[in-house]
């Protein structure tokens, strides 16, 4: 052997070729390991997936998400995006990000959204709701309303409703029958999603005035638990959107990771909630204060498009120059409706007008030009 | 085993390296005397790390000086001792008095290599137990504030620190592998040292390329500033782990190159 090294030096070369090797390939196996794992799940139709779904409890789950949108938007280098916190909302908007879930099958839910370095927590639990951002130190508490905390995610009851809704199945056929002029249903080949075996529901646009291709959704066979979303652009074979889990555990979750308490130091602001509306208190702030017309909707179902006008407060904001610098990126594109920019991604245009107007929409750019030329 | 104690005593004793740890235990130093003069205004320049959190809590000035020096100083201090290690002792006429007292080649590159693991241990360590006493000196200490927002006993905290301390050691000591290797390559010390500062600056520049994000999780660094996940509230291990495995990996393969050049090589000085 060692007589054999001596003759030949250049055979020792083989050692670090052959452990580069078995990394290069076991780093992959490892990653792919649990992705081609057969699945074995008897068929069931797009209805009875809907009935599933309806009937799912939810269950107490901790996990993994990832999303990752490639919407053609060029990548900012991390230093320029790091200037609003990577681990922002706004940052969302490209490239991939990992958040960690947990959840106790009632009310309570954490969810943290990973940075580099930093985090953004947000924590519902019986004391309302809590977000936290690392990066500032800041705290935002919206109080639980003062009615009651159990705030149920089943759909409430109506008496008013058709009996038919009444039941699962019930609901399973309407929502179909609501779907049906406009979107394809049906079930595609099973995946195996986070180690769990997965049904897949794909609703296809049947207009093709949508940049949509389609829209898949993965439900765990066990229990029905949504694991993953995704949205292809049309003729796509790479999703443009996809928010899914990559680890998941069901199981009790202790009632500590619920808790929050702002720690000393932090800046705590208080939001007063709409009553009856515990979340999402500044998309309805802007609509009721802003003196902008109410946007409208051209066209229906996939190919509707949203348009309005900008509030003419907005346009001469301090932090305009911001957003003007942002519009002159953007290619310019003028016609019988004005003249604008242009914002094109894979799943959806926007067009804002010199004049202040706006157009948004999963549709062509021609599609907005004319929704605009219209309005 | 003498062998070994004589290179480390060899390592330690080396004017250049007893400065090299002077610097890198300054910096905690630096650090947190700096914020302590700007303490009126400790939202200065920008959110880097953990330096916002220094004035709550002193154990931070480590985390923050770990968080800093892994960029440049560890790969620094990791480039001059691996530089001596084998291309600096060609250099010196001394590596084939090394190799006629009978110890084999192999023998020589292994405690060349636990050289620079000592090293890569001893620069992390100091650093951090420097900065977390220098700092509860200067700001006091008590329960570490989490990045999820939550606080975390003092106790717990130390042992995240501890844990991320070796984390950064065991990194450097893959770092040091790569060293080792280009320093069987050539007989000048400083040829191999500045070589593998190339090289680290070259993976940070490719791993601040979102662009190229296929290849990061391949580079050494990409995974090393990932002991801050250790402190999020739970602790994330999931990039640490990747971080351990990546270092592992370049450990085995430069090792058995280094082997494979070392073992086949001419010493003609």
């Amino acid at each position: 052997m060692s007589g054999l090294l001596t003759r030949r030096p250049a055979l020792r070369w083989v050692a670090p070729g052959a452990a580069l090797a078995v990394v290069a390939t076991g780093s992959q196996i490892a990653a792919h390991w649990p992705a081609d794992a057969a699945t074995n799940l008897p068929p069931r139709t797009a209805q009875q997936l809907l009935v599933d779904l309806q009937r799912a409890q939810p269950s107490a789950l901790s996990g993994t998400v990832k999303a990752t949108s490639s919407l053609g938007l060029p990548q900012l280098p991390e230093s320029v995006t790091s200037g609003t916190g990577n681990s922002s909302p706004l940052a969302l908007l490209a490239g991939s990000h990992t958040a960690k879930v947990w959840y106790d099958g009632k009310t309570s839910a954490r969810v943290a959204l990973l940075g580099d370095g930093s985090e953004t927590d947000l924590v519902s639990n019986g004391g309302g709701l809590w977000l936290w951002q690392s990066a500032d130190k800041s705290v935002l508490h919206v109080p639980a309303p003062s009615g009651g905390t159990q705030r149920s995610t089943d759909h409430d009851k109506d008496p008013q409703l058709p009996a038919e809704l009444s039941t699962p199945e019930g609901v399973a056929s309407w929502a179909l029958r609501m779907l049906d002029p406009s979107t394809a249903v049906t079930t595609s080949s099973n995946e195996r999603i986070a180690g769990r075996a997965a049904y897949q529901l794909v609703l296809t646009p049947k207009t093709a005035g949508t940049k949509i291709g389609s829209v898949r959704i993965s439900i765990d066979a066990a229990n029905q638990t949504p694991l993953r979303a995704q949205v292809f652009a049309k003729g796509a074979s790479n999703p443009a959107i996809n928010v899914g889990f990559t680890s998941i555990d069901y199981g009790k979750q202790p009632a500590s990771r619920f808790d929050f308490t702002p720690p000393p130091g932090a800046k705590v602001t208080q939001a007063t909630p709409h009553p009856g509306k515990p979340k999402s208190g500044d998309a309805s702030a802007a609509t009721t204060n802003g003196s902008a017309t109410p946007p409208k909707v051209v066209g229906k179902d996939w190919a509707s498009v949203v348009v309005g006008k900008l509030p003419p407060k907005q346009t001469v904001a301090k932090d305009d120059s911001s957003l003007q610098q942002a519009l002159r990126l953007l290619p310019e594109a003028s016609g019988s409706w004005g003249r604008g920019h242009l914002l094109n991604t894979a799943l959806f245009t926007a067009v804002i007008t010199d004049d202040g107007r706006y157009a948004v929409g999963a549709v062509p750019a021609s599609s907005l030009y004319a929704a605009l030329g219209r309005s | 085993m003498r062998f070994l104690l004589s290179e480390l005593r060899l390592i330690a004793g080396r004017r250049r390296n007893q400065a090299g740890l002077l610097v890198l235990i300054a910096m905690p130093v630096l650090l947190a005397v700096a914020v302590r003069l700007t303490e009126d205004n400790p939202r200065g320049g920008g959110p880097p790390g953990f330096i916002d959190q220094i004035v709550g809590n002193g154990v931070f000035v480590a985390f923050a000086a770990l968080t800093f020096e892994i960029t440049i100083f560890f790969p620094l201090a990791i480039s001059m001792i691996s530089g001596d290690a084998i291309a600096g002792e060609a250099h010196s006429g001394t590596l084939r008095y090394l190799l006629t007292v009978p110890a084999g080649r192999v023998r020589v590159l292994i405690v060349k290599y636990l050289g620079i693991v000592a090293g890569s241990v001893v620069a992390a360590l100091s650093v951090a137990i420097v900065g977390a006493a220098v700092g509860a000196a200067i700001f006091g200490t008590g329960p570490l504030l989490t990045l999820s927002g939550t606080q975390i006993p003092l106790g717990t905290g130390l042992g995240r620190l501890a844990l991320s301390a070796l984390y950064v050691a065991l990194g450097l000591c893959a770092l040091g592998a790569v060293g080792l290797f280009l320093s069987t390559l050539t007989e000048q010390p400083i040829a191999a040292t500045v070589a593998l500062m190339v090289v680290t600056s070259a993976m940070w520049v490719l791993d601040a390329i979102p662009q190229l994000s296929a290849l990061h999780p391949w580079l050494l660094v990409d995974r090393w500033p990932a002991f801050a996940d250790l402190m999020r509230d739970p602790a994330d291990y999931a990039a640490v782990t990747e971080g351990i495995l990546v270092d592992l990996g370049y450990i085995v393969v430069f090792l058995l190159a280094a082997w494979a050049r070392f073992a086949g090589k001419d010493i003609t000085s």
